[in-house]
């Protein structure tokens, strides 16, 4: 019998309402990296989250090394030489990076004050030995999600752990930053450190699988060693169906330009000018940090624009708020969730309406079999995984919070749609619904901007491309030339063949 | 077999959080009635109920405003200043609707003006209304002299009397209960108070206006204290300038022990209409077995902090 890391045994988990886990059995070779697949809402971050304290099966047993232990919380899940990056980040906004960094472990003096001088130097070393631009007195708030990742992946990597869970790491951080993660991953897994990996991305789970378990309704599907995988049988064993198609047919579309933007100047963009025609979905391409989602944020009245004039039908458009601007019909799908997507505390219901309540009251009284049904009807559209409309949000899984926030703000009817990486952490299958919303939208006449970090989402879905380069519109790009070595050589700065 | 035990375990747990409080209840009128046998008789309980509906009644504005993530620490003074505002313009010229008026319009200003400085200027809640608290309370002083008014005619009519077999304080309370749950559960008011408290970037980036729902809640808030001030004067049967001292808290308290969260985003009609009711009672217990009033300060305290505990823990073991 193979010596294996950590093992877990007849483990179920129930919430109310669902069974999250049943029965599973899964083990982990030492010194390996163990991928984890499975639809949203499947039971990966529960199985995770056993591990490391912060659900306690209902029954079932942990073994670590081949000795069962029970692990109540993450500090002794710590204790046992486990850390986990959590896919749900923005955790303590007050915080500074360094704070957070050494967060229940400060250097301190004496045993008890702590040596907050130590612990910046420290702070300060580490980011410069991971050479990435950080002031490590800098407050978590005022980070970006990427950046929250790239701290996040940090404190795991450096914490000495023997167990490393990453529960999708990579959904906000660029090419680059994933590149160098893998790198470190290799490196960790050359000390022996074994490595549990969630993501739904599936061309970069074979970069560094070496086993991966698909896991679906709670149950282990199969285990097996990634080079007997594809991804047509990874697929197909997730969604319990092979799956024809990844993007809708692509429509022309000649309708006329309805939506400009002219000298558009903000925090982190200068003098943008673009232009969307009705019914075509145009996407905006670009590096993490090039200022596309300061661009949209302006758009939608949730942060100020400097300058710039903005027309959709011939008419100029005043975007103060975010009020005004969904009054006028201009709405964004936010890229972070956590910050400006949902509200935690409340149901699915009232999440999903949130931005509808004008058209489902009348004189400020709810109508409330009004509400059931539009919610009922998106949570069967985009199949939503949840026990009911009144369950709260911060009981669904990460891809299906994602989904409630994209009805929230389909279901508003808007003009102008923009959508900020609107598929972060969404399962391969449910991507496709949404693309097909998103297609439909557009035949409906509305002007859809897709912002993506996934070059093929956005040639698969756009009729055009605008590349942004730190700040600037760097040039667009369709047809033919809508490839990725153009999207990527105007993204860094070179030039392209603008057509 | 194992199956049910979890599902057991699980309802059990839920159960024990989600009607926690009405069990507490339950148990104190419980203890109640065996501490004191004049407890459970109509009468008292009637009488508790009148003498706790001004606090009941600042629950529910504390209510509305923690559901959206403030505070408002100036409610006693201005139950006082209201209370005493009313109660002058009745004695001035004898109308029921001016004084109630006049009252209500005293506590619209107070707490509206807390919650402009608060919401619009930015300043924290918690400090802004401890410094009108200090404020009205000096105003009231100045205008009565510190000295209670007396005389006043037939003012009391409104908190002593009854409509039928019922006091007008409970009656009162029925109704602001009853308007509360229906804000909460029905109106896209009580939705967008949940919402700014339980997420203000959220709210704010799904178009609404966090600023304006902010002023509402302390607007009710506002209406509900000057109603407690009238009823509260009213039923003393003078203008008592230092009424409510230390209302403010008590306020918090039953809403906590109601169920709303200091965080905010949380919170039910019902539920802060029975933690009032049990803070009331506490109060009422400790009288009836005529435990000294220190003690009794020591001991409603010590409740607080219980209660919170327990909503912290039950929230924990909810994961
Ligand atoms: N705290 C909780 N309370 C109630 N139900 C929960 C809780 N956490 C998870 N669930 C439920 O358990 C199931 C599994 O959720 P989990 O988060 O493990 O999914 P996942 O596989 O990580 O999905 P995703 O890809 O969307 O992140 C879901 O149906 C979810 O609604
Ligand atoms: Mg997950």
């Amino acid at each position: 019998m193979e010596a294996y890391k950590i093992s877990l045994r007849h483990i179920s988990k129930s919430f109310p309402g669902v069974k999250a886990l049943s029965d599973i059995d899964f083990d982990v070779r030492p010194g390996t990296v163990h991928v984890l697949m499975g639809e949203n809402g499947a039971g990966k971050s529960t199985m995770m989250k056993i591990i490391n304290g912060i659900y306690h099966p209902d029954e079932g047993e942990i073994q670590i090394d081949g000795r069962p232990v029970t692990i109540k919380t993450p500090q002794e899940a710590a204790r046992l030489g486990i850390a986990m990056i959590y896919q749900e980040l923005y955790f303590v906004p007050e915080f500074t990076i360094g704070e957070y960094l050494f967060m229940a472990k400060e250097p301190r003096r004496l045993g008890c004050v702590v040596d907050w001088k130590k612990l910046y130097r420290q702070a300060r070393e580490l980011i410069e030995q991971e050479g990435v631009p950080y002031d490590p007195r800098t407050k978590i708030k005022n980070l970006s999600v990427s950046d929250i990742q790239i701290i996040e992946i940090m404190k795991a990597t450096y914490s000495g752990a023997q167990i490393i869970i990453m529960d999708e790491p990579t959904s906000s951080i660029s090419n680059a930053d994933v590149d160098r993660l893998f790198a470190k991953i290799e490196e960790l897994k050359k000390r022996g450190i074994t490595i549990l990996y969630i993501s739904h991305k599936l061309d970069e789970i074979f970069r560094i699988a070496d086993y991966i378990t698909v896991i679906r309704d709670g149950q282990v599907i199969e285990t097996r060693p990634a080079g007997e995988f594809d991804s047509d049988t990874i697929i197909a064993k997730m969604v319990g169906r092979p799956l024809d198609n990844v993007y809708p047919e692509t429509e022309a579309c000649d309708g006329e330009v309805c939506f400009t933007v002219e000298d558009l100047s903000g925090p982190g963009f200068r003098k943008a000018d673009f232009d969307v025609r009705r019914g075509e979905i145009v996407g905006f391409a670009g590096l993490v940090g090039a200022g596309r989602t300061e661009m949209m944020s302006a758009l939608v009245g949730l942060t100020k624009k400097r300058s710039g004039r903005i027309t959709l039908d011939g008419q100029e458009l005043e975007l103060s708020t975010v009020e005004t601007a969904k009054r006028q019909g201009v709405v964004m799908v936010s890229e972070d969730r956590q910050r400006y997507g949902i509200v935690a505390v409340r149901s699915v219901l009232e999440n999903s309406v949130l931005a509808n309540l004008g058209n489902l009251s009348n004189l400020g009284v709810l109508m409330h079999h009004k509400e059931r049904e539009a919610v009922g009807g998106f949570i069967k559209r985009l199949s939503i995984r949840t026990p009911g409309q009144q369950t709260l949000m911060q009981s669904l899984s990460g891809g299906n919070q994602q989904k409630v926030v994209l009805s929230k703000w389909l279901m508003t009817a808007p003009r102008v749609l923009i959508l900020d990486e609107p598929t972060r952490g969404i399962d391969v299958g449910a991507k496709y619904e949404i693309y097909c919303l998103i297609r439909e939208m557009a035949r409906q006449g509305i002007c859809v901007i897709l912002v993506s970090s996934e070059l093929p989402e956005l040639i698969g879905m756009c009729n055009r491309v605008y590349v942004v380069h730190e700040g600037n519109v760097a040039g667009q790009l369709s047809g033919e030339s809508m490839n990725q070595e153009n999207i990527m050589r105007l993204a860094t700065g070179g030039q392209g063949n603008a057509s | 077999m194992r199956l049910e035990n979890t599902l057991k375990g699980n309802s059990v747990k839920s159960i024990a959080s989600k009607y926690g409080i009405y069990l507490v209840l339950v148990l104190m009128v419980v203890i109640s009635s065996i501490a004191s046998p004049n407890f459970l008789t109509v009468s008292n309980i009637l009488s508790v109920l009148r003498q706790s509906s001004p606090t009941i009644i600042l629950a529910f504005g504390a209510m509305f405003l923690m559901i959206s993530g403030s505070m408002d620490l100036s409610v006693g003074s201005v139950l006082a200043i209201s209370g005493i505002f009313s109660l002058s313009v009745y004695m001035m010229g004898g109308s029921w609707l001016g004084a109630i008026l006049a009252g209500i319009m005293t506590g619209l200003v107070c707490c509206t003006l807390s919650g402009i400085i608060s919401a619009y200027v930015g300043v924290p809640s918690f400090i802004v209304t401890l410094a009108m608290d200090l404020i009205v309370r000096g105003g009231v002083m100045l205008y009565t002299g510190g000295m209670p008014i007396t005389r006043t005619g037939n003012f009391a009519a409104f908190g002593q009397g009854f409509i039928g077999p019922i006091p007008i304080p409970i009656v009162v309370v029925a109704v602001i209960w009853a308007v509360s749950a229906f804000i909460l559960n029905h109106t896209t008011l009580g939705r967008k108070f949940y919402a700014i408290g339980g997420n203000a970037e959220a709210a704010r980036a799904s178009g609404i206006n966090v600023k304006r729902t902010t002023l509402f809640a302390y607007f009710i808030n506002g209406i509900f204290v000057a109603i407690a001030g009238i009823i509260f004067m009213s039923r003393l049967n003078s203008g008592t300038p230092g009424g409510g001292d230390g209302y403010a808290l008590d306020a918090i308290a039953s809403t906590v022990i109601g169920g709303s969260s200091l965080s905010g985003g949380i919170g039910t009609a019902t539920g802060t209409l029975v933690g009032a009711i049990i803070m009331g009672l506490i109060s009422n217990i400790l009288n009836l077995v005529s435990v000294q009033s220190y003690v009794q300060s020591i001991v409603k305290g010590v409740i607080i902090v219980l209660a919170v505990v327990l909503d912290i823990s039950a929230k924990k073991k909810s994961v």
